[in-house]
């Protein structure tokens, strides 16, 4: 339940009195400097909450786009035959929803948390970079122009799946150097943002927070960047490639010309698998504050926590080829990739027992935010066991290609990264907008999407445990049963979205006030700036007294 | 086995002492700039070194295969 004052210190472990001096002082700055009229707030914005929140809604739009060429997808998969589109037309939108989805949803929602919430977690006034985080913003909505244009160019846009694997990706027509372009261009904006939040973990934290005592969504991101600066230089370099073979008569991968196509797939998953973690890590971060507070209990072991997110991202860098088991890799090869992606499982479970031993015997509530943690950590341990049972290399040659890589990774990505995205937003909206949002609503938007993303997703493993390839937009009719299930699950999945930006654009409109501490178990800095966060925030760093359990205790001085 | 009030002490973050004087804001300010411009730059050269590190890996290795 909602707090509507603040919880009694001992409780809460804050000087509840020092945040009060607090709001004091930032009444006075908070809206200081804050620009006038409409381009004068939001293209010129260099505040890390305006810049936060435009990332938000461009995700929230590409979520929607990307969202609607999955709708159509899966109403031409509703029954067998063709219906709406033609082939073709079938794997552009295959190709594009996967790439506006991972990088204009996915990525870009992440990123506006970590704009919004990390200057105030680790108490500094704004990003590191103010100027750096404007531009990196503003590249992305010119890059998906350009990749969404690149569908109605003659030729069609491309086609050949988000991995763009050569021969096929290179025989696009037109469309080719439109999506690379726009791919540079994302990745430059990933790094951009990546540099950013590194100079500003590694430089502006409060006097005080040590490293091992920032909040969990800090360590997640700070590992997270360290991901993005080593691995979208690698897509560039990829797609640059790419680029030269198909424009200037380079053989890279071109067998004929001396090249290797398998190399291309060696150096795009030695990105792609990082950027899975990448898409999740953040996640992580979300859960990690959501469910103490509302077990109203510190994180179960939060040193461990650290350690296995650094862990995941390290191996990471070593289990690649394991998107690669059936191109004919050595066995030496098979059997260590198999065995380094299995060994994957063992940091994600101590997340997974991590999160359950913070719940147990605690002062549990249901609110939004609890309810989509707890569904990630249903529906995420669902992925992970389909993920270990996609890294046995004998397997994986049963399953390669099939919908059953469609329902993981979806299980991972759309109950994993999305959910736990849109439980952050509904954790802190209260602290962005100064208002409650629809609760009742809410919980309409959360029990929909439960069940229907299991409606959507589910039916998918039996459909790849059958035999179905993915990436077809007609089947033999023995699958056409759990295909009608599915298509239904993501037309009422779709539908229930709708929800989403209706209760945002409520609660920014109004509704009941939120207190500053918004909920009854929050912890952290944050949660000591006044309700709604005032423009400037932590114009005088706070200094910490104690720490514990990465939540600070602070005195505010000044 | 180090006293508990010592562990204790021990854990406490580093903080200037009662008697110190407070740091300047705008020194501190100053030193986190020039930190901050230290920390992109490495980041920047960490970025490039990968990007053109990975064509010329594959030029290399294209070379290699060629002959």
């Amino acid at each position: 339940m909602a707090n509507t004052e603040h919880a009694p210190a001992a409780m809460s472990g804050y000087d509840v009195h020092a945040g009060h001096d607090a709001h004091a002082d930032h009444d006075v700055h908070a809206e200081h400097g804050k620009p006038h009229g409409f381009w004068g707030r939001w293209l010129t914005s260099t505040n890390h909450k305006d810049i936060g929140t435009m990332y938000l809604v461009f995700s929230c739009i590409m979520f929607f786009i990307g969202g609607s060429f999955a709708m159509v997808i899966r109403a031409e998969l509703f029954k067998p035959g063709l219906q709406f589109v033609d082939p073709a037309l079938f794997n552009v939108l295959t190709t594009n929803h996967a790439l506006i989805m991972i990088f204009g949803a996915v990525m870009p929602s992440f990123v506006g948390l970590a704009n919004w919430m990390i200057p105030m977690q680790v108490g500094a006034p704004d990003m590191a970079l103010p100027r750096m985080n404007n531009f990196s913003f503003w590249i992305l909505p010119f890059a998906f122009t350009l990749l969404i244009a690149s569908l109605f160019v003659p030729g069609g846009g491309m086609a050949g799946g988000w991995t763009l694997y050569p021969p096929l990706s290179v025989q696009t027509g037109y469309a080719l150097p439109m999506a690379i372009f726009a791919i540079h261009m994302m990745g430059a904006s990933s790094i951009m943002g990546a540099i950013n939040v590194i100079v500003t973990i590694m430089n502006m934290r409060a006097p005080g927070m040590a490293l091992i005592r920032m909040p969990l969504f800090v360590w997640t991101w700070l590992i997270t960047a360290f991901l993005l600066i080593a691995v979208m230089p690698v897509l560039a370099g990829a797609v640059t490639m790419l680029l030269t073979d198909h424009f200037f008569g380079t053989s890279f991968f071109n067998a004929t010309g001396g090249g290797d196509p398998v190399m291309f797939q060696h150096i795009f998953w030695f990105f792609g698998h990082p950027e899975v973690y990448i898409m999740i890590l953040p996640a992580f971060g979300i859960v990690s504050e959501i469910i103490p507070t509302f077990s109203r209990k510190p994180l179960f072991g939060y040193d461990a926590m650290v350690y296995a997110t650094a862990s995941i991202a390290f191996l990471s860098f070593i289990v690649w080829a394991h998107h690669m088991f059936t191109v004919g890799l050595p066995l030496a090869s098979e059997t260590f990739f198999m065995l380094s992606t299995m060994l994957i499982a063992i940091p994600t479970g101590v997340k997974v027992f991590n999160w359950s031993a913070t719940m147990y015997k605690g002062s549990l509530s249901f609110e939004p935010p609890m309810l989509w943690a707890l569904s990630f950590l249903f529906m995420f341990s669902i992925g992970g066991f389909s993920g270990l049972m996609l890294a046995m290399a004998p397997a994986d040659f049963q399953y390669q290609d099939t919908y059953f890589v469609v329902a993981h990774f979806h299980y991972v990505l759309v109950p994993g990264a999305i959910f736990a995205t849109i439980g952050a937003v509904y954790y802190w909206l209260p602290k962005w907008t100064g208002h409650m949002y629809n609760m009742t609503l809410a919980k309409w938007h959360f029990w929909l999407s439960t069940v229907f993303v299991n409606v959507l997703f589910f039916p998918q493993h039996f459909l790849g445990l059958a035999g179905m390839p993915r990436r077809i937009p007609d089947y033999s009719t023995q699958f056409a049963d759990w295909n009608m299930v599915s298509s239904i699950g993501g037309f009422c999945f779709g539908a229930s979205q709708i929800l989403f930006p209706i209760i945002i654009w409520q609660c920014v409109h109004g509704g009941e006030r939120a207190t500053d501490r918004v909920w009854e178990g929050s912890r952290g800095l944050e949660w000591e700036l006044p309700s709604p966060a005032p423009y400037h925030s932590w114009t005088e760093a706070p200094a910490y007294s104690t720490l514990e359990h990465g939540a600070p205790m602070h005195e505010t001085h000044g | 086995m180090k006293p508990m009030a010592e562990a204790m002490a021990m854990d406490q973050p580093v903080q200037p002492e009662p008697d110190d004087p407070p740091e300047d804001q705008r020194t501190r300010l100053a030193r986190q700039r020039r930190r901050a411009r230290y920390t992109t730059a490495l980041l920047v050269v960490i970025v490039l070194v990968l990007y053109f590190g990975f064509i010329a890996y594959s030029v290399l290795k294209s070379l290699h295969g060629h002959h």
